[in-house]
């Protein structure tokens, strides 16, 4: 990506009140606990490492999309 | 001597004043001149974007403007983006105006960038005539180079690359990250598993972890003896948590018992939490009393992992677990983080 990396895309959408509750899900190689850790700590609801098949992609974005609509309806 | 040297140092100052002006004229005009040839760039894009359509529809290929090659450019932004017969129209117009013949040779061009950009494109384009070319580039000095190639191969989806992609994983004097060939080699698909199962044989411990890891990711049923056969025999944990994890992902009960065994506290901890994550994936009840003992687990994360994979079998797994404080707070603690996820078990017990 030219100029910003994930990580300050994920900060910067974080800092803006437009984008401050969307769904971040992180794609990325890096694989280390310690890469995980700034990935969550930018911001990012779930990080997904390479590689990965469709089907878990698409089950990691199921159930991210399920969980504001949970926590909305819980009492 | 001091009215010459203040002479001097005065038209020194001059000096570096009338280049630093100079410099900074010349930046300006760069600048202006990058501006209005963008702009003027923008402009024969945007007149070509109605050429792109009636292309799509040129059956006949009548459509070959010469010369510009702003309708060029449009095609290639497009190309990943597209499939079946606008794909296979594309591909042939840029084929016609000599777009791939250009890069083929530009392959071994002096300049990574465009050694790079050019296995880029013939790989967006499927130009399979190019593979053997783009093979090659896995082993070029540039990192740039190699993920281009590697990331080529996988658009270009042809089984014959597979054994290339795993070398490049196992060479490390010039190296192309795990995810980058992963990615490739499941891009490839299941016409790769052949070659993903013969790797299951390697000697070398990082071939059959990475392997096992992919097949899993390609849920290759056909692999499963192989696998559970190498869970038998490897020596090796970090493969041994991989083949766990990959029959997970694979979700056949047939490798339950094989996989359950790893849950006691004689293996390590990354071992006992890919066994735990993989019965939950499997969520085959004959698992419920393995997973039970692994919530008493000394590691959080596997206990954690136990108690989120019974949730996964049935949501009433857990309520033999009350009998342990511990057992009880990651049986409790699984099944808030299960509330979250899923809406229709929130009423379970534990």
């Amino acid at each position: 990506m030219p100029r910003l990396t994930g990580l300050e895309v994920c900060t910067a959408m974080r800092a803006n009140s437009d984008f401050a509750a969307t769904t971040i899900i992180l794609l990325t190689a890096r694989a280390q606990e310690a890469d995980l850790q700034r990935g969550f700590a930018a911001g990012a609801n779930d990080y997904i490492t390479k590689p990965f098949s469709p089907r878990e992609l698409v089950s990691r974005v199921e159930a991210a999309l399920a969980k504001p609509l949970i926590l909305a309806a819980a009492p | 001597v001091i009215q010459i040297s203040n002479w001097f140092i005065t038209l020194v100052l001059l000096w570096l004043a009338g280049l630093t002006m100079f410099l900074v004229g010349l930046t300006a005009a760069a600048r202006i001149v990058r501006g209005l040839r963008e702009r003027r760039r923008t402009r024969r894009i945007e007149r070509a974007q109605p050429l792109l359509y009636e292309l799509m529809d040129d059956e006949e290929g009548r459509i070959a403007p010469a010369g510009d090659d702003a309708l060029d450019i449009l095609v290639l932004a497009l190309l990943p983006r597209l499939r079946g017969a606008d794909r296979t129209q594309l591909c042939r117009f840029l084929d016609q105006r000599g777009v791939l013949a250009r890069a083929r040779r530009r392959l071994d061009a002096r300049t990574a960038v465009t050694r790079a950009e050019s296995a880029e494109l013939l790989g967006g384009a499927g130009d399979h005539e190019a593979s053997s070319e783009i093979t090659v580039l896995l082993r070029d000095r540039d990192l740039r180079v190699r993920i281009a190639a590697a990331r080529a191969l996988g658009r270009l989806g042809h089984p014959s690359s597979t054994p290339a992609l795993l070398a490049a994983y196992l060479d490390t004097d010039r190296p192309i990250g795990r995810g980058t060939l992963g990615m490739a080699i499941l891009r490839i698909g299941a016409s790769a598993a052949p070659t993903l199962r013969t790797g299951l044989e390697s000697e070398l411990p990082a071939a059959r972890a990475f392997c096992a890891e992919l097949l899993g990711h390609l849920g290759d049923l056909d692999s499963l003896p192989a696998l559970l056969t190498l869970l038998e025999d490897e020596r090796e944990d970090t493969v041994r948590a991989n083949i766990c994890r990959a029959l997970g992902r694979i979700g056949s009960p047939l490798s339950t018992k094989a996989i359950a065994l790893y849950l006691s506290g004689e293996h390590p901890v990354v071992l006992r939490q890919s066994a735990a994550w993989a019965l939950g994936t499997i969520s085959d009840p004959k698992a419920r009393r393995s997973l039970l003992n692994a919530l008493h687990d000394p590691d959080t994360e596997v206990a954690s992992t136990a108690a989120q994979a019974l949730l996964d079998i049935s949501p009433n797994s857990l309520s033999e677990a009350s009998c342990c404080d511990m057992a009880k707070v990651h049986a409790d603690d699984a099944l808030s983080s299960l509330r979250v996820r899923r809406p229709a078990f929130s009423g379970a017990a534990t």
